[in-house]
């Protein structure tokens, strides 16, 4: 009996079915970065102290530009190599695999200034500035939370005044990492307080140097000190460093979102994949918490890890995910909260257990697995910083989901 | 090259069953004691044999188109009979036994399932009034068991009562064929993970649905922020089913080395979301939730249901520890 099949038995060709593997000349891009990244990649350690882990960031850009490997994601006229999101996705994989540093100082300038400037720059800004941050020569910090203006970012009150040809700005912004070591800083001032909240902003280049500038330190939960207060009194900006036009800064800030198709988790999740091997490793070789044998040996510990492997699975397919979807949609979705959310919810899980496992040496940050601690005190940053997952929650409620908003009190 | 949404092309075919189920087979029909199993007309179609070899009357379609078909089964909450029959006509080729295989895949060889009660001995039927095949499951071993071999059947007061169960005695006789149960592991777990997905979407679109609608203190239930929360935590976690679902289903039929990992964290990840968006779908639902007319209880046993077959959380994550 042959079956009437409702679409004539035709089934779609290889070329257009979910796939996961990859080309020979992605296989060959691979063996090119893991070949390079073995050669290159940093063997000391990362400083911790400022002034020396600037440093030492730059010195990492300035190698990996030399070797062909800054501005991977930015377009080719701007000094990038503009490579196709599978190729960033092979860059990340094999740069996390060599154990390669984190962008650390350079972050936010190869991330968030760089590309707001190819998307809204002019010409001048563009010339000047990001072939300094292809080559690591300049840090940049944000300013745009501040201490009334946080999940609620849009109701910023840091003042900007225009006087002849430049912008007086007075105000504060508050959880400003690298502020102490940066050169330049994106920074979104009020311009206009008469309409709606999101029109008066403005998007400015600052120079860090500028008179009027003090930064002052704060410490976190984790002890140390990278982010930081920034205090404004009449401090002068050139009109030229707006980028976009005034007033339109709540969108030139969106602009930067676009440039992030998917790839931004990707270290992320590898870096939690590796934390979770040290962490089984590290089950399977100390004393149970209490009572006889090792760690791993304990029911409710070993179905914990089993249930961190599966969701650090679940997380890698959930990128793998969000690559495919940014093939697709030039401009990023809202999906975007989700595996966000979900890598901050895991990695908090993940290092809570593994202050279960350590047990003895849970008092002292000094002692043999003493850096668990740390990582689970920075882990709250996964859950707070760049949207919390409260915040989180609603985009995806609102924003995929379709749930009704909720009205803004003011 | 890795992309893991499904083309135009794929989702058309999608669409065509998604259809087809919306409009034969509505999840309302359960309420309206339907207890057709759907399988003649799901047969009829050639839904059942999409990825069974073109010899055995299949269409030759891999494991990932496979498990798109098994999400739609799920959000249609389509009888846990369809699985037993894919599973068995699968195993009945791995077997050499294309012959039974065509007779399942034509609907000569009806299969039910069967998994081990607590006592020794004993077993419960899911689905199996008329089956002449049992497609036995126990923690992961798969068996197929000539339906006469299954004696002293007793009807139960079912978990979900929109499926079929009995409680029965092994009898003496052994499974059909031995060995090769294993190589058709990893299908199980990615096609249950598949079901379980859909259940959690199809929990989840309830959900939603209801909170748009439903308004108290003069607005929508899902203008207030607890639901919210509730209906993005259900989201997060279809995101999660929904992908590694489909990895697993590609790094099985591509052979990947970690794929019984992938697989097992599938079904980890879709059962859970299947369980938990259906919890919440009642609570969200409030006094109707907790009301047999209500939708929201049905994902929530079906859940349950099939939660068995793949031999509960635990055993999913003693297999997944054991490769860790």
């Amino acid at each position: 009996m042959g079956h009437k099949f409702p679409w004539d038995g035709r089934l779609p060709e290889k070329e257009v079915r979910v796939d996961l593997s990859f080309t020979q000349e992605q296989l060959m891009f691979r063996d090119e970065v893991r070949s390079w990244l073995a050669d290159y990649t940093p063997r000391e350690k990362r400083p911790s102290d400022g002034a020396a882990a600037r440093a030492f960031d730059s010195a990492w850009q300035l190698t990996q530009y030399e070797g062909g490997w800054a501005g991977l994601a930015w377009p080719e006229e701007a000094g990038g190599r503009g490579l196709s999101l599978i190729h960033q996705l092979i860059w990340h994989e094999e740069y996390g695999r060599a154990g390669a540093p984190p962008p650390g100082f350079m972050f936010i300038a190869l991330n968030h200034g760089g590309p707001t400037l190819i998307a809204k720059g002019n010409a001048a800004q563009k010339a000047f500035h990001l072939p300094r941050i292809l080559r690591g020569e300049s840090v940049w910090c944000q300013g745009f939370s501040e201490p009334g203006a946080g999940s609620d970012l849009a109701s910023l009150k840091t003042r900007a005044v225009i006087e002849g040809d430049e912008l007086v700005v007075t105000g504060q912004k508050i959880w400003t990492s690298y502020a102490a070591h940066a050169d330049y800083q994106e920074l979104l001032v009020r311009t206009d307080a008469s309409g709606p909240k999101q029109a008066g902003i403005t998007w400015v280049i600052c120079d860090m140097r500028s008179p009027g500038i003090t930064v002052r330190p704060i410490r976190t939960i984790n002890n140390d000190y990278h982010f930081n207060e920034v205090f404004y009194d009449s401090v002068r900006i050139p009109l030229a460093n707006v980028v976009g036009e005034v007033n339109d800064g709540w969108a030139v800030a969106q602009a930067t979102l676009a440039f992030e198709r998917g790839t931004a988790m990707i270290p992320h999740q590898m870096a939690l994949s590796r934390e979770l091997d040290e962490l089984t490793a590290l089950a399977k070789s100390i004393p149970a918490p209490s009572g006889s044998g090792t760690a791993w040996e304990r029911d409710d510990i070993r179905t914990r890890i089993a249930t961190a492997r599966a969701e650090v699975y679940a997380l890698k397919a959930m990128t793998y995910g969000a690559i495919s979807r940014g093939q697709r949609d030039n401009v990023p979705g809202a999906e975007g909260a989700i595996v966000a959310l979900y890598h901050g919810e895991l990695a908090q899980r993940v290092q809570r257990l593994a202050l279960d496992i350590i047990d003895d040496d849970l008092l002292d940050r000094d002692s043999a697995r003493g850096e668990w601690i740390g990582r689970y005190l920075d882990a709250f940053k996964y859950t707070i910083g760049g949207g919390t997952s409260q915040v989180r929650r609603n985009i995806i409620a609102e924003r995929v989901l379709g749930l009704p908003r909720e009205k803004a009190l003011n | 090259m890795v992309d893991l949404l499904p083309s135009d092309e794929q989702n058309a075919i999608q669409q065509e069953l998604v259809n087809f189920l919306s409009l034969e087979m509505p999840v309302d029909r359960l309420h309206q004691g339907d207890v057709t199993d759907g399988i003649d007309a799901l047969i009829e179609l050639g839904w059942l044999g999409l990825a069974l070899p073109e010899q055995a009357g299949g269409a030759g379609a891999g494991l990932a188109d496979e498990a798109q078909a098994f999400r739609a089964f799920g959000e249609a909450l389509v009888s846990p009979a369809a699985f037993a029959t894919v599973l068995a006509a699968h195993l009945s080729v791995g077997l050499g036994d294309e012959g039974r295989a065509r007779a399942i895949l034509e609907g000569d060889a009806r299969v039910g399932l069967a998994v081990p009660a607590a006592k020794a001995g004993e077993c419960y039927l899911i689905a199996a009034q008329q089956a002449d095949l049992l497609l036995m499951v126990d923690k992961g071993c798969l068996a197929l068991i000539p339906a006469p071999d299954v004696v002293d059947r007793v009807a139960c007061d079912p978990l979900d009562g929109t499926v079929d169960l009995q409680r029965a005695v092994l009898g003496s006789g052994g499974p059909v064929g031995e060995g090769l149960a294993e190589a058709e592991y990893d299908r199980f777990l990615v096609l249950l993970a598949a079901y379980q997905l859909g259940v959690a979407e199809a929990a989840l679109r309830t959900a939603v649905e209801y909170s748009k609608l439903r308004e108290q203190f003069g607005r929508p239930i899902g203008a207030f922020q607890s639901i919210k929360h509730l209906c993005a935590d259900a989201r997060m976690r279809t995101e999660a089913a929904q992908f590694q679902t489909i990895y697993a289903g590609l790094a099985s039929q591509d052979g990947h080395e970690d794929a019984r990992a992938q697989a097992l964290s599938a079904l980890i990840v879709a059962e859970e979301a299947a369980i938990l968006n259906a919890e919440a779908a009642i609570q969200i639902h409030g006094g109707m939730g907790f009301t047999d007319e209500c939708t929201a209880h049905l994902f929530l046993k079906r859940a349950r249901l099939m939660s068995r077959l793949g031999g509960g959380r635990a055993c999913l994550l003693d297999k997944l520890a054991a490769l860790s």
